[in-house]
């Protein structure tokens, strides 16, 4: 008798973290089959809102689009505005803005390394993981005066400096996170019942990642060593040595442990800045106006290549500022990730993909 | 090496296109690479995308406006002029990355027409990107595999030349909907116990 066929939903609310987003998936038995992504629950609008707002109130508006990866939209509008404007920064603010678009990078991978086992039940790891990440948060609070949002970025440069004493701090800080990191590696690569329930799972191969045009850890887990730091430098990437980490199986596993490795070289890249930073201002001094023109920014945020597109006119309000976060081109592929698994895997492979809703939602 | 692509992209669209479209380069000083293609008529966006696919490259977004008169030719607003008499074109870019390079084509929408020829079939990347376009600016798509809606519900009506702001229209808010929809036939069902 053929097995028959049919179709579950999960979500909107809840599939792994708290954020909407509705799956239908078909299955047969416990085996999926196909499935449906429908999103647009908490859509707000902010690519309509930028175009109402003039370039400085935009600064604050970007940095609210996502929580974990909110120093880059910030970052790459500035970009993409000072390409256009043939603005130059100083040599010291593209230092300053790498090392908090890192800091940024080390405190999402380890939110995404503890979800992981979270979502498997190895829920003390999911806890070490947090607690370790506790530190990221404290030096952001230090460092900027904010956990989440760091409010660095403006048009033409920085708004922070760091002194001797932070620096110093930065540098502990650091490597008083190597230690818990290495070991929480070692776990995860170890660990049985992590690899049991990620090795071999959501499987997304290198023509399919190409195909789909996957970005971040989830293309390099798939083999493709795209990232935007190597391929299209900016800020001060383009003095810095930047290993990409790239693994073959592009399953779970994989994908977590680009992030682990990621994680790690995020650290040496902030030590490496903190060593080479010259001194000098770090902004304009000014408040620059934007000319008509059209122009494009790129950077490799934690989940992936973020992309701004910023079209002006001469006034003070963009006529278009478009944006492409990069779990949106990820979501797609889970039409690949997710037949052949079973209905138990579909939200760790949810999960290693890192979706962040509230950027799909703009 | 990135050289190589440019000419290669160049002369292969010239090849299908002849001199109908301008190109230009800019790098910046990390040697990014950014080129600008404005194509002639909107189906030449087609030949570019087979052009992108044959050498491996990806959709990055596609970035549709409305625009009252194009760039280059801004005119002042004077203050007796009408919306009306100035007509709004849709100008459609799409992002495309290769070879390390990135390249922004762009077409523009005769006034009549609000139609495009998909590409997702022979871009996979664009699927997203196409389908969005299609519900936020309401731009029809042609030959799309999968032309669902992607975040707005089906029952929402689409106008040409607006942004519909989402807060209004998203998936989200229908939760409202049904509430009210719930507490209307409950009143009805209340006065009909009053008339029994």
């Amino acid at each position: 008798m053929p097995m028959s066929s049919y179709n579950i939903p999960i979500g909107p609310v809840h599939v792994v973290l708290e954020e909407p987003i509705y799956f239908k998936l078909q299955v047969e038995g416990e085996t999926v089959v196909g499935l449906d992504i429908n999103a647009g629950h908490v859509h707000r609008g902010i690519e309509f809102l930028t175009m109402q707002r003039n370039f400085y109130q935009n600064l604050t508006l970007t940095e609210r689009v996502c929580s974990l990866c909110s120093n880059n939209h910030p970052f790459t509008y500035c970009m993409a505005l000072e390409k256009l404007a043939g603005i130059e920064i100083p040599v010291r603010a593209e230092y300053l803005r790498t090392i908090a678009d890192e800091i940024k990078r080390i405190a999402s991978h380890l939110f995404n390394i503890g979800i992981i086992p979270h979502i498997i039940g190895f829920d003390s790891l999911f806890m070490h993981a947090m607690e370790v990440r506790e530190s990221m948060q404290d030096l952001k609070e230090s460092v900027f005066g904010n956990r989440m949002n760091l409010s660095v970025n403006t048009i033409g440069g920085v708004r922070y400096n760091i002194t001797d004493e932070q620096s110093k701090y930065i540098v502990k800080t650091l490597e008083n996170l190597k230690k818990p990191l290495a070991e929480i590696t070692k776990i995860c690569r170890t660990d049985a019942s992590i690899r049991r329930r990620t090795e071999g799972i959501g499987v997304l191969p290198k023509d399919k990642a190409i195909a789909y045009g996957v970005v971040g850890p989830v293309a390099r887990a798939s083999g493709l060593p795209y990232d935007v730091r190597v391929v299209n430098p900016y800020a001060a990437y383009d003095k810095l040595t930047v290993y990409p980490a790239v693994e073959q199986n592009g399953d779970v596993f994989s994908r977590l442990l680009v992030r682990l490795q990621e994680a790690a070289e995020s650290i040496r890249i902030i030590e490496q800045c903190l060593h080479d930073m010259p001194e000098g201002p770090t902004d304009l001094g000014y408040m620059p106006d934007i000319p008509a023109g059209e122009a494009i920014a790129k950077s490799e945020a934690p989940r992936g290549e973020l992309i701004y597109y910023a079209r002006t006119n001469g006034t003070p309000i963009p006529e278009r500022i478009k944006w492409r976060v990069p779990t949106y081109p990820n979501w797609a592929a889970l039409n690949v990730m997710m037949p052949g698994y079973k209905i138990a895997d579909i939200s760790v492979i949810i999960g290693s993909i890192d979706p962040c809703i509230s950027c799909t939602e703009r | 090496m990135k050289q190589e692509a440019m000419d290669q992209f160049q002369s292969l669209l010239a090849k299908k296109l002849g001199n109908t479209f301008r190109l230009k380069w800019d790098t910046d000083r990390k040697g990014v690479v950014c080129g600008w293609c404005r194509l002639a008529a909107p189906d030449d966006i087609v030949i570019v995308a087979e052009v992108i696919a044959g050498l491996q490259g990806r959709v990055l977004t596609i970035s549709p406006l409305n625009t009252p008169s194009p760039l280059v030719e801004q005119a002042v607003v004077d203050e007796g002029f009408t919306e009306a008499e100035d007509p709004i074109q849709v100008v459609i870019n799409y992002h495309f990355f290769f070879y390390e390079i990135n390249l922004t084509a762009a077409i523009t929408l005769p006034d009549d027409r609000r139609t495009v020829q998909s590409i997702t079939p022979i871009l996979r990347s664009a699927d997203w990107h196409e389908r969005e376009m299609q519900e936020l600016f309401n731009i029809r798509l042609q030959g799309h595999p999968n032309p669902k809606r992607l975040f707005l519900d089906k029952d929402i009506y689409l106008k040409d030349h607006t942004m519909i702001p989402l807060s209004e229209a998203l998936n989200g808010a229908s939760t409202n909907t049904l509430w009210e929809r719930i507490m209307e036939s409950n009143q009805k069902g209340a006065h009909a116990d009053e008339q029994l």
